[in-house]
């Protein structure tokens, strides 16, 4: 063997390699940051700011927060199992905050913030309003609607205010802030409970995504527990029902990892099987598996050095695409097993070499194509799965052969494999014309399919939801009543106080739109917050407006004392108040109220205006067109459009990437047969594969679009494999092993097609239709071109 | 508010039994017990508001309807029309051009006054006296035909609003009901032509309870 001709010197390259390896892993482990904000992995240059702004919204307090119902006999019973409900989760370290109801402080904070205040929030138009206001008129209808107040039985709460405030603007105040109350829930004992009385409503926030599972999960367990243990202690049935994204997060990971334990098992048990079935031998089951390895360490550590973070999709996509790393060791080992007696992994790598580096180069340059497209998620893709298979190629060329024996063994079950299907490929080459018909067939079914390609533009159909998540989901939050999800307008701005200036002009324009029934209803910051300059402009207003000197003579012409405004003038008299801002309403027991209006987008502050009963999104989205930093976001309207436009994009960087592997077929053997023989099992693999899918009636969406791609850099190998190896007699052993290699391309990816999962589904029907169809192709590629010679030139 | 609901539970529950026959010893514990029996109530009042930021006091009259088991609606007539129905959960109120409503849940410490009046009516003396110390007088000294039942806060916030409620009657007739504020502002209401077994059509429900 070996040992004379691979010495121990010759060890050094497969260690270097090693080591290379070892430190990849080690920088890939220190230095792993994945995310899951599938708006940035789907981001075009369509709109990057209408990108950024859904990416808030998704990272935002809205979204994070999660509304927990509990159902109880009635509305006491409720009152007490919030109480106890919430002082056992609030410790929760993934709750951020947690509110079940009215903090008892809310009423004396809301005094000592606006009360001070209540001439700065007069109107948010002062120059139109508070002239009328305080005009002789108004100052007499004032007068009158106070002593109607007086003998109102509802109105004499404030009439202690009313020396002090004898126009009310306090108390309009409080019924604004009364119209902005989140959903539509009563109190029991100062806890939200639905108005029937037979739920209590608890809202709470994560620290983490809702979509993140790994922080999600122990947290729904802990509110199960939370209930059990409430319902334990009031001796009761409670029924725990949730509304928010966290749920449905979970279950897709449940799903999805259920999927997976269940096909790796079966397909990792089945590979192992055929690895010891064909080679006989372990030790080559696990030097095939190496390059695989390989190309996933340095495809991870080559992505987080060039990225500085991983998506979770780029890893799933391009863990799929190296999978077709498994075609380099199985083509080895294939042609070395079934060699002669003595022939060592030297003379196998020169026998083999020229179509892995070949195919490894097509597959490289196919995916460089995703990496150079310039889509952010796509470019992660490419850059991790083409430095990947570079990886899993210098393993092969340079790991592989030291390690391998030469071969002392016949396998004849291998070698009776080869033989037959050496017979049958002759006897079917007596059937050129038929095999040529059915090649270009394939191929031109592909292109008359295209036409009538039916692309999916609903990304939601990737993900499949609980029925019954869904439902439950739905029932909370009909019982709040909630804002419509995923339907907001934004004001955006550099600053707090500019946003809040785009923010009011949004919410006069909204009123119109409500008046003109276009919106139900919208909840806004200006319930409780103006911009500095509108309160100073309201205080301005006010103050021209003299009520010192006009408001008691037109009072007590209506029949007041006189004298009785004294609290009126030493207010007016006295160094206003600095104007409101968000802080210190953020500092007081308003907080809780405040949080979920505001989001940070790219650096620029954006407050959110929650919408309900939109009946014209068109009608709505133009009423605020004209206001700068004003965006209507329509959720899934925006990531089902992100979607088509990055999906079109994807569609055409894949085309990109076969054309570019069919360029480099052509240059590297720049004869029409050979180039023919070595694309043809690519191209009609795909071809029928587009045809098969479309007859069938499935949509295409992104994933079987990344799973042709891989089909096409399978079907290349092995029509290069085949090309490369035919004169060299190893016809049988080179078809044996591309029969290996789509076997286990199957067991690992094509049983993903019996997956619940959508997403994992399309990957594994793609892949299954795609490499039996490259499959059947590959010899036919063969066939076609009988004559046609395997010695290219080399370039 | 809290103070008008105190007005308005106070008066139901005694003006609620106006007309009934006259026990022949008036207790604490009769009162209480015929408060269950009435289905429903309507009568005629007028009050005076006693304020001291006006110059005058204000008046008013009009009528109150009661049906079990606590919706009270009460319709002024004088000097401006004006309506106000109250149940355990909310408030509707308003005039001829426009009305709102206010959620009483909303709104936990006027919602003690609504309970004190389901209280009442239920004649659970222990759970009244929670809010209120009561002092209950089978006959005054001027009018030894009379009683006088006087409530006085004693939990917060109602305790810094109202001074006390003193309700004045015959057998089981209310003839008074005196809010005095902290501030010194008086309300006196009185009551006439108080019907104590008034039933409710369909359509008087509709249109007396749900205007």
């Amino acid at each position: 063997m070996s040992r004379s001709r691979w010495p121990s010197s010759r060890l050094i390259g497969p260690l270097l390699v090693l080591a290379v390896l070892v430190l990849a892993g080690v920088f890939a482990a220190t230095h792993m940051v994945v995310t899951s904000d599938v708006t940035h992995f789907l981001a075009t240059m369509d709109d990057p700011e209408e990108a950024d702004l859904v990416a808030g919204l998704a990272d935002s307090e809205l979204s994070r927060t999660l509304v927990v119902s509990l159902g109880v006999a009635d509305s006491a019973t409720a009152a007490r199992a919030s109480e106890a409900f919430a002082a056992i989760v609030r410790t929760n370290p993934e709750v951020a905050w947690l509110e079940g109801g009215v903090r008892p402080d809310v009423e004396q904070a809301t005094y000592e913030l606006y009360f001070p205040r209540r001439f700065m929030f007069v109107s948010p138009e002062p120059a139109r309003d508070v002239p009328v206001l305080t005009s002789d008129a108004g100052l007499t209808s004032a007068a009158q609607a106070l002593q109607q107040m007086f003998a109102d039985p509802m109105g004499a709460a404030l009439k202690r205010l009313a020396p002090a405030d004898p126009l009310m603007l306090f108390a309009a105040l409080l019924k604004r802030f009364d119209a902005a109350r989140p959903g539509d829930l009563a109190l029991e004992d100062g806890r939200f409970v639905t108005h029937d009385g037979t739920h209590a409503i608890v809202f709470l926030g994560t620290k983490h995504s809702p979509l993140d599972a790994a922080a999600q999960e122990p947290l729904l367990a802990a509110l199960d527990d939370a209930r059990a243990e409430v319902s334990a202690q009031l001796g009761v049935p409670v029924i725990l029902e949730r509304a928010g994204i966290h749920m449905f997060g979970v279950q897709g990971r449940r799903a999805v990892e259920s999927d997976i334990t269940r096909i790796s098992i079966i397909s990792m048990s089945a590979i192992v099987l055929l690895f010891l079935w064909l080679y006989r031998s372990l030790r080559i089951f696990l030097l095939a598996n190496l390059p695989l390895v390989s190309g996933m360490l340095v495809g991870i550590a080559t992505g987080l050095a060039v990225f500085g973070r991983l998506h979770g999709l780029t890893l799933a996509f391009a863990s799929t695409l190296i999978g077709v790393c498994i075609d380099y060791p199985i083509h080895f080992f294939s042609v070395h097993v079934l060699g002669e007696l003595g022939r060592t992994p030297a003379q196998t790598l020169a026998h083999t070499w020229s179509g892995l580096w070949l195919g490894a180069l097509t597959t490289i340059v196919g995916f460089g194509a995703l990496a150079a497209s310039g889509l952010p998620g796509l470019g992660e893709v490419g850059v991790v799965a083409a430095s990947g298979v570079l990886a899993a190629i210098v393993v092969t060329r340079v790991v592989l052969p030291p390690l391998t024996s030469p071969v002392t063994r016949a396998l004849p079950h291998a070698e009776r494999l080869a033989r037959r299907f050496e017979r049958l490929i002759h006897a079917a080459g007596r059937h050129r014309k038929v095999l040529m018909v059915l090649s270009l067939g394939a191929v031109a079914l592909g292109v008359i399919a295209l036409p009538f390609l039916h692309m999916s533009d609903d990304l939601g159909a990737l993900m499949k939801r609980d029925p019954a998540l869904v439902a439950e989901d739905n029932a909370v939050r009909a019982r709040i009543s909630g804002v419509e999800p995923g339907r907001v307008i934004v004001a955006l701005g550099a600053s707090e106080q500019q946003a809040l200036h785009v923010d009011e002009a949004i919410a006069e324009r909204l009123a119109r739109a409500q008046a003109a029934g276009q919106l139900g209803a919208f909840r806004t910051l200006t319930s409780f917050l103006w911009s500095e300059d509108l309160q100073r402009q309201n205080l301005a207003a006010i103050t021209a407006a003299r009520l010192g000197e006009r408001l008691e003579p037109a009072f007590v012409a209506a029949g007041f004392r006189a004298g009785v405004f004294a609290p009126l003038h030493d207010a007016l008299a006295a160094p206003p108040p600095a104007p409101l801002d968000y802080h210190a309403l953020m500092a007081s027991p308003l907080a809780s109220i405040i949080r979920p209006f505001r989001i940070e987008v790219g650096g620029q502050v954006g407050f959110l205006t929650f919408l309900q009963g939109v009946h014209d999104p068109d009608a709505l989205a133009a009423a605020i067109a004209d206001v700068p930093g004003a965006r209507y976001i329509d959720q899934r309207r925006f990531m089902n459009d992100a979607y088509v436009s990055y999906r079109d994009h994807a569609a055409l960087a894949i085309g990109l990437g076969l054309i570019a592997i069919l360029a480099l077929v052509a240059v590297r053997y720049r004869r029409r047969d050979m180039i023919l023989m070595a694309s043809l099992p690519a191209i009609g693999g795909c071809g029928l594969t587009l045809a098969i899918l479309t007859l069938a009636g499935v949509e295409l969406d992104l994933l079987h679009l990344v799973s042709l791609l891989l089909i096409s850099a399978m079907g290349v190998d092995y029509g290069v494999f085949m090309a490369e190896t035919r004169a060299g007699g190893a016809t049988g052993a080179t078809f044996v092993g591309m029969l290996f290699a789509a076997l286990t391309t199957l067991l690992g990816f094509g049983l993903l097609a019996f997956s619940d999962n959508p997403a994992m589904s399309s990957i594994g029907v793609t892949i299954t239709v795609g490499i039996i169809a490259t499959v059947l192709l590959a010899p036919c590629a063969l066939l076609v071109y009988p004559e046609a010679k395997h010695q290219p030139e080399r370039s | 508010m809290r103070y008008a609901l105190a007005c308005f539970l106070s008066l139901l529950t005694v003006v609620g039994h106006a007309a009934e026959p006259t026990p022949p010893a008036t207790t604490l514990d009769t009162l209480l017990a015929a408060f269950r029996a009435a289905p429903g109530v309507e009568a005629h009042f007028t009050e005076q508001k006693n304020i001291a930021m006006l110059a005058a006091p204000l008046e008013s009259d009009g009528v109150i309807y009661y049906q079990r088991p606590g919706v009270l609606a009460r319709y002024v007539m004088h000097p401006r029309e004006s309506f106000q129905i109250i149940d355990p959960k909310r408030v509707r109120m308003g005039d001829a051009q426009h009305s709102e409503t206010l959620d009483l849940s909303a709104k936990p410490q006027v919602r003690v006054f609504v309970e004190s009046f389901v209280t009442l009516l239920s004649g659970d003396q222990a759970a009244l006296a929670k809010t209120y110390t009561i002092a209950f007088t089978p006959a005054i000294e001027a009018h030894p035909e009379r009683w006088r039942l006087q409530l006085t806060p004693k939990l917060a916030p109602l305790d810094k609003v109202i001074a006390s409620i003193t309700l004045t009657g015959s057998g089981i007739v209310l003839s008074e009901m005196r809010v005095l504020e902290k501030g010194g502002d008086e309300t006196i209401t009185t009551f006439t032509s108080v019907n104590t077994k008034r039933s409710f059509t369909n359509d008087e429900k509709a249109k007396l309870f749900k205007p």
